[in-house]
């Protein structure tokens, strides 16, 4: 994949071919990067959930990242009900080895929180990842989001409670 | 500390005392104060399974016959694996006395005991000084702020996060 200066990404819907890339970014140690490798389980829920809602429901969603006709990854969302009253979203991203370091996690982060506050009423948008992925702290950053801690043991990987760093965009942010 | 402070289950006879810590404006206090929603939840909870399920409960903080408030948990999922998120409600004549962190310490316990669990957090809103003293003096530890998590009385709030873990040092 060659990184083009008039890179134009966008998000779309997951399409039936898109399935196994998404099972290579979940369920391919080599492929997820470090970060991202949880083991295998429920091998087949992105064909059931595909099969079921095309990924996207009121709860959840996933979406892919193409730049033109590449497929770079995808970016998922799900709700966080904060109190019976009102929710957030948590948003997550999986890009291909040969995606990362070009920036794209960027601004694929920053289209799928402009999609949500377009969307939906929410206030605030959240992102976590691992206190040691450095490239993921950088790319939030660089779309706009604030750091605001880190929660001490908050995931388990590769056989050790791991600490989560957290970051959020609120509306009423400047855009970054 | 031996202040006479008990966790205990909760008994039909309570569930006044409990809607009345959460449906009495005056009760509640400002920072737990949401606006009346599902009245009958906790009548509900307790004819299902008197409160504690394998991903939530409630338990009565109470010394000797007097009931001082109520503790509750339920189960924060990060696949592969969870923590717990822990929450306090003390009668206003209760408030101020250290009961509170004393409860928090004694729900902990209590998780660490009977769950494998890892991680115990609570988050208390950015105003509220008195939770945020009390989960110190429990043994917790700061983490951050999260802006905007709820909404409470017309705005949206920001929330301090703590936590314990089952390897800190007791205090």
């Amino acid at each position: 994949m060659i990184p083009a200066m008039d890179d134009h990404l966008t998000l779309r819907l997951v399409a039936e071919d898109d399935l196994p890339i998404l099972e290579q970014l979940t369920q391919d140690p080599g492929s997820t990067g470090e970060f991202a490798w949880f083991g295998w389980y429920k091998l087949t829920r992105f064909r059931q959930w595909w099969a079921d809602n095309r990924l996207i429901s009121d709860d959840i969603g996933v979406l892919v990242v193409v730049n033109g006709e590449d497929r770079l990854g995808f970016v998922t969302w799900h709700k966080v009900p904060s109190t019976p009253a009102c929710y957030y979203w948590n948003i997550g991203i999986a890009l291909l080895p040969e995606a990362r370091g070009h920036g794209y996690g960027t601004q694929a982060q920053r289209l799928l929180a402009r999609y949500l506050f377009a969307h939906t009423t929410v206030h605030r948008i959240e992102a976590a990842t691992e206190v040691d992925n450095v490239a993921e702290q950088r790319a939030l950053e660089k779309a706009g989001f604030t750091r605001e801690g880190v929660l001490r043991g908050v995931g388990w990987r590769d056989g050790a409670h791991r600490d989560g760093v957290w970051y959020s965009m609120l509306r009423t942010d400047q855009p970054g | 500390m031996d202040d006479g402070v008990a966790l205990r289950l909760v008994a039909e006879g309570d569930l006044p005392f409990l809607e009345r810590l959460t449906q009495d404006p005056d009760v509640a206090g400002e920072f737990a104060w949401l606006g009346w929603r599902d009245l009958s939840r906790f009548r509900a909870g307790w004819a299902d399974n008197k409160l504690i399920s394998d991903d939530s409960g409630v338990l009565m903080i109470a010394r000797g016959q007097e009931r001082l408030g109520y503790v509750s948990w339920h189960k924060f999922v990060i696949p592969p694996s969870y923590c717990w998120t822990m929450g306090i409600a003390l009668e206003p004549q209760a408030r101020g006395h250290g009961h509170g962190t004393q409860a928090h310490r004694l729900l902990a316990q209590y998780l660490f005991a009977h769950t494998t669990a890892h991680r115990i957090e609570a988050d208390t809103e950015a105003g509220n000084v008195a939770e945020q003293r009390a989960l110190e003096k429990a043994g917790f530890t700061r983490e951050g702020v999260l802006r905007g998590v709820f909404w409470r009385d017309g705005a949206w709030r920001d929330d301090v996060v703590y936590s314990l873990l089952r390897t800190d040092q007791p205090v």
